[in-house]
């Protein structure tokens, strides 16, 4: 049987920039469903525009080669006719949010909007919705906004779009990050029958471990082209050393309450002591106010009741700007905060705020700009760099205020394996220099890879600990399943 | 009931339009207390009196109100004034500060009968298959959703720069500073999120949407457009002929 | 092609942008209130529209900001859709003649923007609101209008201190966000 999709493109280029794209071509057979892998800025998502028919058009750039699919020809380089393209190809991206079109009051309609958008009348629309609202687990939130879903809800609302109209081949580009249990399922299903159907499917991400167990080749995305997938060198076997005599305690909580509205304690009771040098995880559920806790730490909420201290200076009472000078944080979203004008300055940004001396602050930008390997970047503006990439740029500025305690929220989501590894090298570096770390994380490789203790987190206290090689050894739980020794009962 | 329930998001737009001409057609606080009873009547028989008068009562007069009498009442330029206690009251600025809160009563209404309770995406619907440009009426729908996300982002873009050593108090000089570093990268996630979203769009097939056949009765039409031109009629006369 | 026409297309390169400077109109208000400065800066979204896709782009945000405030139950800001019109139109009129090309070319804008916006928003104001807005300004007008200035001059001196001060520093934030911004920004959202 002949290929389902045949994709030579000549060159992709952003305007008045080097083509990211050259002389790469992917075959695709019916009911395939290939993998490609590509390190942050390689191209993934410039080649996931170009399948989708966004470059030229809602994409400015130029594209030319062409793209056969299920035996018609189309030629890159001139919009495509939407009407056409939706049954042909469908992309979901990364980061949610930005794909609710914001054009819907109801789930079942931003699932709907394509056929909707198709002319197709409402009820043809429901009666094609509702099945897939109820594979995707949505069923019960069909007539909720988008907008009040929790992240991995809103990916498989993005998924249910995206599937909707029955392309014959779906690109997702790290667009499975926040699935959850019934959405990776769902997912799976969707594939498995992909290739009953004779259709074919496209993942792309940074991480090999997102790409496992989904795809049934791997390609390799470098320097323009795909290559077939090398062996990457796995990271070395993590290898906890030898416990290091704990130091004195340098963060301490104490019956801790606090919560947003009155009524609804999100940390109920929670008591927490940390050692100087130790590398403290805390995991837990979606809710579980593992975020919670590192606000009221950092100063930026203020506990209902109980002590918070954190080298004696009292954090239930301190500005959130004199705690700078103890507890460098990378919050969840950290592109939020970053303006620029440049890559150094956003660094720098922190340093000046506490009054270090000129030469001191351009001493620690450049020295963490290395270590995150930003160097050669510092003057582009970081809405240019990759989300990967403006990561390590929030992480070098919250090292460079050269606090003793680091408190770090999901800093592994959107990394690709390089900057992974990469993070984990200088997180082990700072263990080495005695520095105190706050993980938070869903993560569980990189939990058991970096941290020496874990503590589980449940309806707002802990619920217990363990060394973090257990942690490792255990398989991922999924989502939404407690860790071990929570209560039972509703979470 | 029913009957005004179902109105199309447009009749309603014509109709507060109407009542928004109107309310400048004159000073007679017969008139203003007239549009507005006519208002409360549209609101309770579209069954959505309730929230329209906790609205209108306390997020919009209730905080103008006490400004407005203390304003005028002590201060109306112009105006003879009578000693109460230590204060030198002006009945003319009373009464003058009376008629402005009825008219505003009456334009807020107004904007309150054509938006409450209305879903945003049946008004953008019935823009577009009245053939209001897509993006026009896209801007307005969507940027309703985006406000929650927005001013979620801005307070976790205060903490971040808090934690980065930004003081937030101080004298006004000092919190002038900090504006920048917390608004710019509200503007730049802006930025980031247009471009994103300028995807979606084309994605979910946007703007290939056919524009739907309208099912209007000639009543609907009529009431709109009556309401139109009644408000422009009444406001010609209030103003021109029974200066 | 007809003037709507173009305005049409113009509009749909800048869809994804419109509601999201918008939402920053609003959501400005929360970092303006966490910092306790007597400034709305509910022009900062509409500006930036204005200063990347033009005019017209501008204005139409302006308007739709104040119409959105409506759909969020603030439908006092509905008269002053006028001044953010203005705001939108004169921004980009002025961006167009390179006014974002250095910080003080900004702060000059700024302030004339602030005397345009001033003189735009008084009547209304004064007569829709009979000068008052139900927050702190209303102590200035007062203490103007005891010192014996009519109402309509109380409303414009208020208007010029609060919007000069305003709009200055909305275009200064402006200027420093377009500070070596991506050219694909530019490319993006400049009209057809």
């Amino acid at each position: 049987m002949g290929a389902l999709v045949d994709l030579s493109l000549n060159s992709v280029a952003y305007p008045g920039r080097a083509p990211v794209l050259a002389d790469l071509s992917l075959s695709l057979r019916p009911g395939e469903v290939v993998g490609i892998l590509g390190p942050t800025e390689s191209g993934k998502t410039t080649l996931a525009y170009v399948l989708a028919g966004l470059i030229p058009g809602a994409v400015p750039g130029a594209a030319s080669g062409q793209l056969v699919v299920g035996g018609r020809t189309w030629g890159l380089g001139r919009p495509l006719d939407r009407r056409e393209w939706l049954r042909q190809v469908g992309l979901a991206l990364a980061e949610p949010y930005y794909q609710l079109s914001g054009a819907a009051d109801t789930v079942a309609e931003e699932v709907g909007l394509p056929l909707e958008n198709l002319g197709l009348g409402p009820a043809a629309v429901k009666a094609e919705v509702g099945g897939l609202l109820q594979s995707l687990g949505l069923g019960p939130f069909a007539d909720r906004s988008p907008f009040e879903l929790s992240v991995g809800q809103q990916q498989r609302v993005v998924l249910g779009a995206t599937l909707v109209p029955r392309p014959k081949v779906l690109v997702l580009d790290d667009a499975f990050e926040h699935l959850d249990g019934p959405g990776r399922a769902a997912l799976k299903q969707f594939l498995a029958r992909a290739k009953a159907e004779g259709r074919a499917a496209v993942l792309l991400s940074g991480r090999r471990r997102h790409l496992e167990g989904l795809v049934d080749r791997l390609l390799w995305l470098e320097g323009g082209r795909l290559h077939p997938s090398p062996q990457t060198p796995e990271l070395s076997a993590p290898n906890p050393k030898p416990g290091r005599e704990p130091g004195s305690v340098v963060l301490e909580a104490e019956d801790l309450w606090a919560g947003y509205s009155v009524g609804r304690p999100v940390l109920a009771g929670l008591s927490l002591r940390v050692r100087a040098g130790e590398a403290l995880a805390i995991v837990g559920p979606n809710g579980a106010g593992k975020s919670t806790l590192l606000l009221v730490l950092l100063g930026l909420l203020r506990p209902w009741a109980g002590r918070v201290r954190v080298f004696g200076s009292d954090a239930g009472r301190e500005p959130p700007w004199r705690l700078a000078r103890l507890i460098g944080y990378l919050p969840q979203n950290p592109a939020d905060a970053l303006f620029g004008p440049t890559v150094w300055d956003d660094v720098a940004f922190g340093p000046r705020n506490l009054g270090v001396p000129a030469g001191e602050v351009r001493r620690r930008t450049g020295a963490w700009l290395s270590a995150v390997g930003l160097g050669d970047r510092a003057g582009r503006h970081p809405l240019e760099l990759s989300p990967g990439w403006r990561r390590l740029v929030a992480l070098a500025s919250a090292l460079a205020l050269g606090t003793p305690i680091l408190a770090l929220d999901e800093p592994t989501v959107g990394l690709d394996d390089g900057l992974y590894g990469r993070l984990v090298g200088l997180l082990e570096g700072l263990k080495e220099a005695g520095r105190t770390l706050l993980l938070v994380s869903q993560d569980l490789e990189f939990v058991g890879r970096v941290a020496d203790r874990v503590v589980f987190l449940a309806g707002g206290r802990l619920v217990g600990e363990d060394s973090a090689r257990a942690v490792l050894s255990e398989t991922p739980p999924a989502e939404g399943r407690p860790p071990p020794g929570s209560p039972p009962g509703p979470l | 009931m029913s009957a005004f329930a179902s109105l199309k998001p447009a009749t309603w737009v014509g109709i507060a339009a109407g009542l928004f001409m109107a309310a400048f057609s004159s000073d007679e606080p017969a008139v203003g207390g007239g549009l507005l009873a006519a208002e409360l009547a549209l609101a309770a028989a579209s069954g959505r009196l309730k929230a329209f008068l906790a609205i209108l009562l306390f997020a919009v007069l209730g905080p103008v109100s006490v400004s407005l009498f203390v304003v005028h009442g002590l201060f109306h330029p112009g105006a003879a004034g009578v000693a109460v206690g230590p204060l030198w009251v002006r009945p003319e600025g009373l009464s003058f500060a009376a008629r402005t809160i009825v008219r505003l009563a009456v334009i807020s209404g107004a904007v309150l009968l054509a938006t409450l309770g209305v879903p945003p995406g049946r008004i953008l619907r019935d823009l577009v298959d009245r053939g209001v440009p897509p993006a026009l009426a896209y801007g307005l729908v969507a940027a309703v959703r985006f406000v929650p996300e927005t001013r979620a982002r801005a307070h976790r873009i205060i903490a971040a720069q808090q934690t980065r050593g930004l003081a937030l108090n101080g004298n006004p000089i000092r919190r002038i500073r900090a504006l920048g570093a917390l608004v710019r990268p509200l503007l730049l996630s802006a930025l980031a999120e247009a471009e994103a979203r300028s995807v979606t769009l084309e994605l979910r097939g946007f703007w290939v949407r056919p524009r739907r056949a309208l099912a209007e009765t000639q009543t609907e039409r009529l009431i709109r457009w009556g309401a139109v031109l009644g408000g422009a009629l009444v406001l010609v006369m209030g103003r021109l002929v029974f200066r | 092609m007809t003037f709507f026409r173009r305005l049409e297309r113009s509009l749909t390169a800048v869809a994804g942008l419109l509601p999201a400077a918008m939402a920053v109109n609003i959501g400005v208000g929360e970092v303006v209130a966490r910092l306790q400065l007597p400034i709305y800066l509910d022009s900062v979204g509409t500006v930036l529209v204005a200063a990347l896709a033009g005019p017209w782009a501008g204005l139409v945000t302006g308007v739709l900001s104040n119409l959105v405030w409506g759909l969020l139950l603030r439908p006092t800001a509905a008269p002053f859709a006028v001044t953010a019109a203005v705001i939108g139109l004169v921004s980009g009129l002025l961006a167009a003649q390179g006014i974002f090309g250095a910080w003080w070319k900004a702060l000059l804008g700024g302030l004339f923007m602030g005397l345009v916006a001033a003189v735009v928003s008084a009547p209304i104001a004064a007569y829709v609101f009979g000068g008052v807005t139900g927050g702190g300004y209303d102590l200035i007008v007062a203490l103007l209008l005891a010192g014996g200035q009519g109402l309509f001059e109380a409303v414009l001196t208020q208007s010029i201190l609060t919007d000069l001060a305003d709009k200055a520093l909305t275009f200064l934030i402006v200027w420093a966000v377009l500070q070596n911004l991506p050219p694909r920004y530019f490319e993006r959202f400049r009209q057809p």
